[in-house]
């Protein structure tokens, strides 16, 4: 024993201490130890695996959020139409009937004027005559850029501007128009057909998480959740799903109530584009041959005209891209109440959820082969709601259990418009 | 069961086969537990500080390197888990001592000799009286052998603070031995 001799009380009082009898391990101290040792390694592995499933949580959405990637992306012009496999599930039959409409009357739109054009040159070649008379008397030079402003100034002005505003234009510009924009005969440009489709292309990226509780004092809960909304307000389609990561933590009384903290962050990307293709065909007059003969059999003088045209294809595109990502963080504080046992239990609850929804749009127009303006806007959303659910929690192994639970929460928003959230979380649970 | 060496014993530890743990864990527990009650107020409390102080010597076996006994070792680690758990549950635990040391009468004068009619029992019991700081520290002083200097090192105070509590920690056991004396007559 050692202890310091200029202090003889302490001294004293070490020398009695020393000469405690020693206490012998028992078996239950060793088994008390075992237990202690095994939870302490269980901690440990559980908190690793809860960093790490943090962790990718937090990298899978900020990659959600800085590259949201474009599923789909289609073109459909002048006797063109790609369709990647990755998309080609995505398509509707009608989009399709849609995409081979605007085919077909594409090709049935070159077809005529190829016809007009050969009967121009063969059979109406005095009238064609006086058109190149008039021509030739105008002495300007086909100006196609002239035509192409005209274009983009009707693309931006109207139809992209309309296929901009909403989800619901979008949707109706499915359908496929064909516009003949100027007039083939009295004009040396030729806009054979412009046709304008859009296909959507929504990608949702999840992740979610549900938290979980143990049957005996503090619980804890990891999981994934997956949630449906019908907020008219947040503008995106219906049949979308939230998923997410959720944390649950809480308290369970020797009763059969406990009661839960959440939070549930859940994400919906969404990303469409509107993509219009279309040909412009550019007659261009290269030569006049002139040809001046004297017919003896009539004693006349002739003059005769001959055209050399060329024919040239431009492709022009415009386009729009919509973005709307929508972040959904609600908070439910509810009670629970539980009918079973510590192995397997079903509980019913009821509780309010306080829910923080951000919504950021992004609009990128690319009309003709210029950028134009982008519009973002930023949208928050306070809201608070009652919700009721049911929940079943079956023990698997150990400590572990499964936990299966589902939430209704009914909004009532600023324009008193009711909107309803279904839930459903799923995820391991621990007993600590 | 065969008879081990202390190395094997390790070994097997480092090995986390349970058979060796259980070997190491029955051969010092009664040298451990003698330490873990000096530094706690109660049994339940020592076998708390043991058995978490276990948990940190079988996580750190692998780091164990033979320039001292295991014996040594593994008291370190107690000591210095003691400390902690004593610590985590008071964080004001030296700060707060000169408040209770003022409730304390000098007790100067009193009869040293008092302490030499002192059961082993009742000397344990004195000293669990002490507030956690006090009893960290006379712990440190009077048993683990370290110099104020090294107290202070150990405990994040200064080498001043540590004398003067030691003075009122002595002087709190001689209060509590002259009351136990004046019931005893």
């Amino acid at each position: 024993m050692l202890y310091n001799n200029e202090d003889e009380f302490l001294k004293i009082l070490a020398s009695k201490i020393s000469k405690l009898n020693p206490k012998q391990p028992s078996k239950n101290d060793w088994a008390d130890f075992e237990l202690a040792y095994r939870k302490h390694k269980n901690k440990k592995w559980l908190l690793i695996i809860w960093f790490g499933l943090l962790t990718i949580s937090c990298i899978f959405l900020i990659y959600l959020m800085y590259y949201p990637k474009v599923s789909t992306e289609k073109s459909i012009g002048n006797n063109h139409v790609k369709i990647t496999p990755q998309n080609k599930a995505t398509i509707s039959n009608d989009s399709k009937k849609m995409i081979l409409n605007a085919v077909n009357e594409s090709q049935n739109s070159n077809q005529k004027i190829i016809k007009n054009n050969n009967v121009s040159e063969s059979k109406n070649k005095s009238k064609q005559n006086d058109r190149l008379n008039n021509t030739l008397h105008e002495k300007k030079p086909v100006n196609a850029n002239l035509q192409m402003e005209e274009l983009d100034k009707f693309n931006s002005n109207n139809q992209v501007a309309k296929y901009n505003n909403s989800l619901q234009n979008t949707i109706d510009s499915r359908k496929p128009k064909s516009f003949l924009l100027s007039d083939p005969i009295n004009k040396n440009i030729i806009i054979t057909k412009l046709t304008v489709n859009s296909i959507d292309s929504i990608k949702m990226y999840s992740l979610g998480a549900t938290t979980k509780s143990s049957p005996i004092a503090t619980y804890f809960e990891l999981g994934l959740c997956i949630q449906n909304n019908n907020f008219t307000q947040l503008d995106y389609p219906s049949d979308q799903f939230f998923k997410g990561v959720g944390l649950n933590a809480g308290m369970r009384l020797q009763n059969n109530w406990s009661f839960n903290l959440g939070l549930n962050v859940m994400y919906l990307n969404q990303v469409k584009i509107n993509k219009f293709s279309f040909q412009t065909e550019e007659h261009q007059i290269d030569r006049i041959d002139t040809t001046i003969k004297y017919n003896t059999n009539y004693n006349r003088l002739m003059m005769q005209f001959d055209t050399v045209m060329s024919y040239k294809n431009v492709n022009h595109e415009s386009s729009s891209v919509f973005k709307n990502n929508i972040l959904f963080i609600s908070i439910p504080l509810q009670a629970r109440y539980h009918i079973g046992n510590d192995k397997h239990s079903i509980y019913g609850s009821f509780g309010v959820t306080g829910t923080l929804i951000y919504q950021l749009q992004s609009l990128e127009k690319n009309v003709g082969l210029a950028n134009e303006n982008s519009q973002t806007t930023n949208d928050y959303t306070f809201l608070f709601a009652p919700t009721i659910g049911l929940g079943f929690q079956q023990i698997i192994y150990k400590d572990w259990a499964f936990h299966l639970a589902s939430n209704y929460s009914n909004y009532l928003n600023s324009n008193l418009n009711q909107s309803n959230t279904f839930q459903f979380q799923t995820g391991i649970k621990y007993n600590f | 069961m065969k008879d081990f060496t202390e190395q094997e014993i390790i070994l097997g530890c480092v090995k986390e086969d349970s058979r060796f743990q259980r070997l190491l864990f029955d051969k010092y527990y009664s040298k451990m537990f003698a330490i873990c009650i000096r530094f706690s107020k109660n049994e339940d409390e020592a076998k708390d500080i043991l058995q978490e102080g276990f948990i940190k010597a079988f996580e750190g076996i692998k780091r164990f390197k033979s320039e001292s006994s295991l014996n040594t070792w593994l008291s370190r680690i107690m000591v210095n888990h003691a400390i902690d758990y004593l610590k985590a549950r008071n964080k004001n635990m030296f700060s707060s001592m000169s408040e209770n040391a003022l409730l304390i009468p000098d007790s100067s004068g009193l009869d040293e000799e008092l302490a030499n009619d002192l059961s082993p029992e009742e000397a344990m019991n004195l000293l669990q009286q002490l507030p956690d700081g006090y009893r960290t520290i006379v712990n440190l002083y009077a048993f683990e052998g370290l110099s104020h200097k090294q107290i202070s090192e150990n405990l994040g105070i200064s080498e001043g603070t540590s004398k003067s509590q030691l003075s009122k920690a002595r002087t709190f056991l001689k209060k509590l031995v002259n009351n136990l004396n004046t019931y005893v007559v």
